[in-house]
């Protein structure tokens, strides 16, 4: 079966892009998840895709424009939440919805002639993704990849305990404002082969995956990172065959390997209960 | 800073100490010397955390000087010197993690971005468990601890730098009698070593003999500095919290005198630390 998917070109690239899905979004959402910010991803889709319809309008590269908007509003939403001024809930509703309306106002006033499937940006497809994106997928993804691995050590402990992070000298608010950028990185990485509205997923449920079987912080990373490539891989070959769109695919998949190992975690846990209880 | 016999740890000077505008600790001058192991007291709202709050840059200093080492806050870098031990009963997000994990967090003022954990960062983490008699329990996940454990935890991760100053946030709130006196030992132990502690507390239970030096505050401003001796009683609003304490003195609150038998194990500070929970 994979070599008859890999004989075709798009097929190559959107496995490629969802390696690349798989690998980065477990490794940001795991510091969103610790700080309860997991739904931070699906603002930024949100925002992303304002910025992708702002592409379509300008004839840009929407990867390109979604980029910037994502980091724009990323940065943004950070500083709204350190100074407090606004509560988290209020922010991140301008930011969902902000962003939502903006896209499919701006898409709107596309120039006559252009074509927009609005719904492989919302929920992924197979088909779109282009050598030049991929490029900078894996461009965004080393970026990804060398905040989260390089510097994992200081978002846990920002992520654990903002509180002591910042009397050790630590500098929160440039470490959060790290986390918040390469949020907005995965973001757009995702926005072919999952979409914009199911990113967040893929950063939070194979974490709380692997949340149920492990034991350190460190092995939860890695065990939800194996999880995120099974995933977006496994979605995107599915979707090919099942004719489906991929984000909801890979995001069917993820759930499904969530409610599998709680099912197998309670059987685990009601076994042993039952073996050591006399009666 | 001009040389004397003793040396300053921690200045404050003429400092106004609070939040957003609003002023907790007021017109504090507070000089603390290496060496010292200081307990500051006083009733919930005296404003004791507060103070530490704003050595550590958790609030703001409003008026006068804080010196941490002879250097304004401000531009102090050295953070690795100071441990800090956060008012708090239970740490952790939603990720499991395990001891060693949020200890290692104690040393990153000290290491560099980009770069592996060396021998001799594990090491210190290795030996700041040790301290607090949790090395067996080293790679267990922090939810299968008990609340006084993972307040030693919290101690571990703050003494994992090798710190010249120790400052504490009611580290014993809400902890058992047992955890209590492991802390006091721990304490005894680190200023045997020349640590110098702050300890802001309501209550002192077995630490009582560890401290040479009481700073009773009362709405904002200090009311007392010398000896434990001399300090008004320093847990009269304890009552607010009783079904915390288990120490037998507190079943008879109303005396508010704490019995010279309350402070048993501990005041020999030679406890040995097996990491066992009794």
């Amino acid at each position: 079966m994979s070599i008859e998917i890999l004989q075709y070109d798009f097929m190559q690239r959107a496995l490629v892009a969802a390696l690349l899905v798989g690998l980065t979004a477990p490794s940001v959402g795991v510091y969103l998840v610790q700080r309860r910010l997991a739904l931070i991803g699906d603002g930024l889709g949100h925002v992303a895709l304002t910025g992708v319809a702002a592409g379509l309008v300008t004839s840009t590269a929407p990867v390109l424009t979604a980029l910037v908007a994502a980091t724009v509003g990323a940065v943004a939403i950070e500083l709204v939440r350190v100074r407090g001024r606004t509560s988290g809930d209020v922010a991140l509703a301008v930011l969902f919805y902000g962003g939502l309306a903006g896209g499919v106002v701006l898409v709107s006033q596309a120039p006559p002639g252009t074509t927009v499937n609005l719904d492989a940006y919302l929920f992924g497809a197979i088909t779109t993704t282009t050598t030049t994106d991929l490029w900078t997928f894996l461009a965004l993804s080393l970026g990804v990849l060398a905040v989260t691995l390089g510097l994992g050590r200081y978002l846990f402990a920002v992520s654990n305990d903002d509180e002591y992070a910042r009397a050790s000298g630590l500098p929160v608010l440039r470490l959060n404002l790290l986390l918040a950028v390469v949020t907005s990185l995965t973001v757009v990485i995702s926005m072919r082969v999952v979409g914009l509205l199911l990113i967040s997923a893929l950063m939070v449920v194979p974490i709380a995956t692997a949340q149920l079987l492990t034991r350190s912080f460190r092995s939860t990373v890695l065990l939800a990172t194996a999880l995120g490539v099974v995933a977006a891989v496994g979605g995107v070959s599915s979707s090919f065959y099942a004719d489906t769109p991929s984000g909801g695919t890979i995001v069917l998949i993820s759930i499904a390997l969530f409610l599998l190992t709680a099912a197998f975690v309670a059987l685990r846990a009601g076994m042993s209960r039952s073996a050591t209880d006399p009666a | 800073m001009t040389p004397s016999a003793a040396e300053a740890v921690v200045d404050f000077r003429s400092v106004d100490i609070g939040y957003d505008g609003q002023t907790i600790v007021h017109g504090l001058g507070l000089r603390i010397d290496r060496g010292e192991a200081v307990a500051v007291l006083g009733a919930n709202g005296s404003g004791k955390s507060t103070l530490i709050r704003g050595l550590l840059g958790l609030a703001t200093i409003q008026h006068g000087v804080v010196e941490v080492f002879g250097v304004d806050r401000r531009r102090f870098v050295d953070w690795g010197r100071v441990g800090y031990v956060p008012q708090r009963s239970t740490i952790g997000g939603g990720i499991p993690t395990t001891v060693r994990e949020v200890v290692a967090s104690g040393l990153l003022t000290t290491v560099r971005p980009f770069r592996r954990t060396t021998a001799a960062d594990r090491h210190r983490i290795d030996d700041a468990i040790d301290a607090v008699g949790l090395s067996t329990q080293s790679r267990s996940s922090l939810s299968t601890l008990s609340g006084g454990q993972q307040r030693r935890v919290l101690i571990a991760r703050a003494i994992a730098s090798g710190p010249d100053l120790l400052i504490l946030d009611e580290p014993t709130a809400g902890v058992d009698r047992a955890n209590k006196e492991v802390l006091a030992t721990i304490l005894a132990n680190l200023v045997g070593a020349g640590t110098t502690i702050v300890l802001v507390t309501h209550e002192l239970g077995p630490a009582r003999p560890v401290v040479t030096r009481a700073i009773v505050l009362a709405d904002g401003a200090v009311v007392h500095d010398g000896s434990l001796e001399g300090a008004p009683d320093e847990h009269h609003d304890s009552r607010h919290d009783d079904s915390w304490h288990d120490d037998s003195w507190h079943h008879h609150h109303g005396t508010q005198e704490p019995p010279e038998s309350g402070f048993g194990i501990a005041s020999h500070g030679i406890l040995g630390l097996d990491g066992r929970e009794t």
